[in-house]
């Protein structure tokens, strides 16, 4: 290194001092961290969807739309829909801007314009915007098609959209869930029937008759089929129920398998189910193949092998087995290899499900003569969270975004046992019954509906 | 050797005459004898006090300030038919051109800075990232600092009873701010726990406590295009956290500190 090429370097550093000087007292921005936030549901103003022409349906049918979608995104606890009462701006177009200041003084975080359209095709048209009142940005803007008298589906749809936008999880409002009517015959004989109803209590209706007891649905991936239990004739078999045309099967006359059959549950994406089935006086776990009407079986454990669920990749099954003494949760593979306990709480584990998530799997425990509700890491990992205690609890179901949990709740009542079907998010709030007919249990959620 | 060494003293002190002559041309005299002061008054208070310096010094702009607001955003074109219920394909909906309405709330320009007092002192904070010049341009340097001296501003309200290193001070505003901020931020505790839904939310503020210009998203493009709609989700309700938060409540004597704001929001971590 050359004097002469030193020089050119120190000069130069010395201006990098000058500048570094001049600038040294540029005051850098305030450093927050901030680590932790609220959980408190966020406000959003719904206005009534307003409409174009003269047909009274599009008044009736954008006032209804918003209350739906009010009263869907209010069940959630993640929102809290702002009093009609209180809004200060009248919309008319949603193609205009709305007067944000008038929104944001009545605390309004989002706001949910729409407009329902009827041509002469009788095709209605649902558009709907959703804007950020804080960044007066419009976060979404949609239209849906369909007949008139669908407007309650649109409204659910929009509820998906707006949940999805604003939470960033899929919603689960398009939905039905199927459950156990209970009911008591004019000689005090217990009733169980099928039912269905849209996920906020809407379109209730009876699947099966009074002539013999159905329990235990579970639907399948595509929403058109469920598998049940029934009691016929003092035994327990295991049936496909197809929803669109009402046919169903027994699932195992084929195979002989003699014995009781419970509680099936489709694999996420192949055409087979995982069941537990009775042989030789006890309970183990099978596959059944839907196209070959098949059995194969997964578990020989001389312990009962019960209630098997899926992981949503298909790759695993959760069970409860009292292989270890008391009723506890195991993992396989879903070929049947590698069982893993992963339950070891006090108590009887039972009634594992998976989530559609595939993190956590809920269940319910018995202990020292209280039902409990919880969810664990699907690997064992970790402290078991306790949801919701009581009289009595059984049959989890996950909602199709793994965010609620549905149940069968038992309350003592003079007669005995009243059931009804409850709901409790991951984080054990927002516990609300659903508003199904009378007295229920055995819930089952279905997916989103295409 | 020793010759060009002296050579090499020689070229630099000469240098550096010419820089200073060309900078503080009206004020070198003045400047010459305040710098022999200035070494003694900082090590004597930040050894006793450590609260915040006294007057702030000159502050140049920092040069990385949010980009000027919008005047009026455009309304978002029709987005329209995403979703149908019919297989049917639906034309996009006419959208007559709607009327933006401005709103009432002109992003209240940055205070105008006010004539230079005093001249920029020197401070040799060591601050490597500046990259060595090769060659040097006397006019570009005399400009360069021309223009951050006359950006610099006096905050005539600061307390002078004191002085020192402030970092009491500035961990105290932190925890005003962030006690402040963490009130409105919703909790990304919805979304998987092992997911990093980090944010920065850069915060420009009037003196009042209002926000002076719309916050921005440190790497805003990346968040808000996210395929991950959690990221999307966190750095929108990081967003909306900062406004409504405001006005802050936050001491105005101490401006010059929590004028600008860098928001690291990352509700994750507390999980």
């Amino acid at each position: 290194m050359t004097v002469l090429s030193v020089i050119p370097r120190v000069f130069a550093a010395f201006v990098a001092v000058v500048l570094i000087g001049a600038s040294a007292n540029a005051q850098a921005p305030l450093r927050v961290d901030v680590t932790e936030g609220h959980l408190d549901p966020l406000s959003i103003a719904v206005t009534d969807f307003v409409h174009t022409g003269n047909d009274p349906r599009e008044v009736s049918n954008g006032a209804e739309i918003a209350r739906v979608v009010s009263n869907n995104l209010g069940n959630t606890g993640l929102f809290a829909p702002v009093d009609p009462d209180a809004f200060i701006e009248d919309i008319t177009d949603i193609d205009l801007r709305p007067r944000f200041g008038d929104w944001r003084v009545i605390d309004a975080s989002a706001l949910l314009v729409g407009r329902v359209t009827i041509d002469q095709d009788e095709r209605m048209v649902v558009a709907f915007r959703l804007w950020d009142t804080a960044t007066e940005q419009q976060m979404l803007g949609l239209q849906f098609v369909t007949s008139p008298d669908n407007w309650r589906r649109i409204a659910h749809k929009v509820s998906d959209a707006v949940y999805q936008r604003l939470t960033g999880e899929e919603g689960y409002f398009d939905t039905r869930i199927v459950y156990v009517s209970e009911g008591t015959g004019p000689n005090g004989e217990p009733i169980r029937r099928l039912a269905a109803m849209d996920q906020d209590g809407a379109n209730p209706s009876f699947l099966t008759d009074r002539s013999y007891m159905a329990l235990l649905p579970n639907y399948a991936p595509d929403a058109q089929q469920i598998t049940y239990v029934s009691f016929r004739d003092g035994q327990a078999t295991s049936y496909l129920y197809d929803l669109e045309t009402g046919r169903q099967e027994a699932l195992f006359d084929q195979t002989s398998s003699g014995g009781q059959s419970l509680s099936a549950r489709f694999h996420p994406t192949e055409n087979e189910l995982v069941v537990s089935a009775e042989r030789r006086g006890g309970h183990d776990l099978f596959r059944f193949d839907l196209r070959a009407r098949t059995l194969s079986q997964l578990t020989t454990h001389p312990a009962d092998d019960v209630e098997p669920s899926y992981s949503p990749d298909g790759e695993q099954v959760v069970f409860s087995s009292s292989r270890s003494g008391q009723s506890q949760l195991y993992v396989m593979s879903a070929d049947g290899t590698n069982p893993v306990r992963i339950t070891f709480g006090e108590g009887r584990y039972t009634t594992p499900v998976w989530s559609p998530r595939g993190d956590l799997i809920a269940f319910t425990k018995q202990l020292q003569g209280r039902f409990m509700l919880g969810v664990v890491a699907a690997d064992g990992s970790g402290e078991e969270r306790i949801l919701y205690e009581g009289f009595f609890v059984d049959t989890p179901a996950w909602a199709p975004n793994g965010r609620v949990i549905l149940f069968t709740r038992g309350d003592a009542a003079r007669d005995g046992t009243r059931y009804s079907i409850w709901s409790v998010d991951l984080a054990g709030f927002n516990l609300r019954r659903l508003p199904t007919q009378g007295a229920a249990s055995d819930p089952a959620w279905s997916p989103l509906i295409d | 050797m020793r010759q060009i060494l002296g050579i090499l003293l020689s070229i630099v002190l000469h240098a550096g005459v010419v820089v200073s002559a060309l900078v503080y041309f009206p004020a070198a005299s003045r400047m010459a004898a305040e710098n022999v002061i200035i070494p003694i008054e900082l090590v004597t208070i930040a050894e006793t006090t450590n609260v915040r310096a006294a007057r702030p010094e000159p502050q140049p702009e920092p040069e990385d300030l949010p980009p000027e607001p919008e005047p009026v955003r455009e309304p978002e074109p029709e987005p329209e038919p995403v979703v149908e219920l019919d297989p049917e394909i639906i034309p996009p909906a006419p959208e007559p051109d709607p009327e933006p309405e401005p709103e009432p709330e002109p992003v209240q320009p940055e205070p105008e800075p006010e004539p230079e007092p005093e001249p920029v002192q020197p401070e040799p904070e060591p601050e490597p990232q500046r990259p060595q010049p090769q060659r040097l341009d006397l006019g570009d340097l005399s400009r360069a600092v021309s223009q951050a001296r006359d950006r610099g501003e006096v905050d005539e309200g600061e307390d002078r009873s004191s002085a020192g290193a402030g970092t009491a001070m500035t961990a105290t505003l932190q925890a005003m701010a962030a006690s402040q901020i963490q009130r409105c931020v919703r909790s990304n505790a919805d979304a998987p726990a092992n997911m990093d839904l980090a944010v920065v939310v850069q915060v420009s503020l009037e003196r009042n406590g209002e926000i002076a210009s719309p916050p921005r998203l440190v790497d805003e493009r990346r968040i808000l295009n996210s395929t991950n709609p959690f990221l999307r989700v966190a750095g929108e309700r990081a967003l909306r956290a900062v406004i409504e938060c405001a006005p802050y409540q936050l001491p105005p004597q101490n401006y010059q500190e929590w004028r600008r704001l860098e928001v690291n929001i990352d509700t994750q971590r507390g999980r």
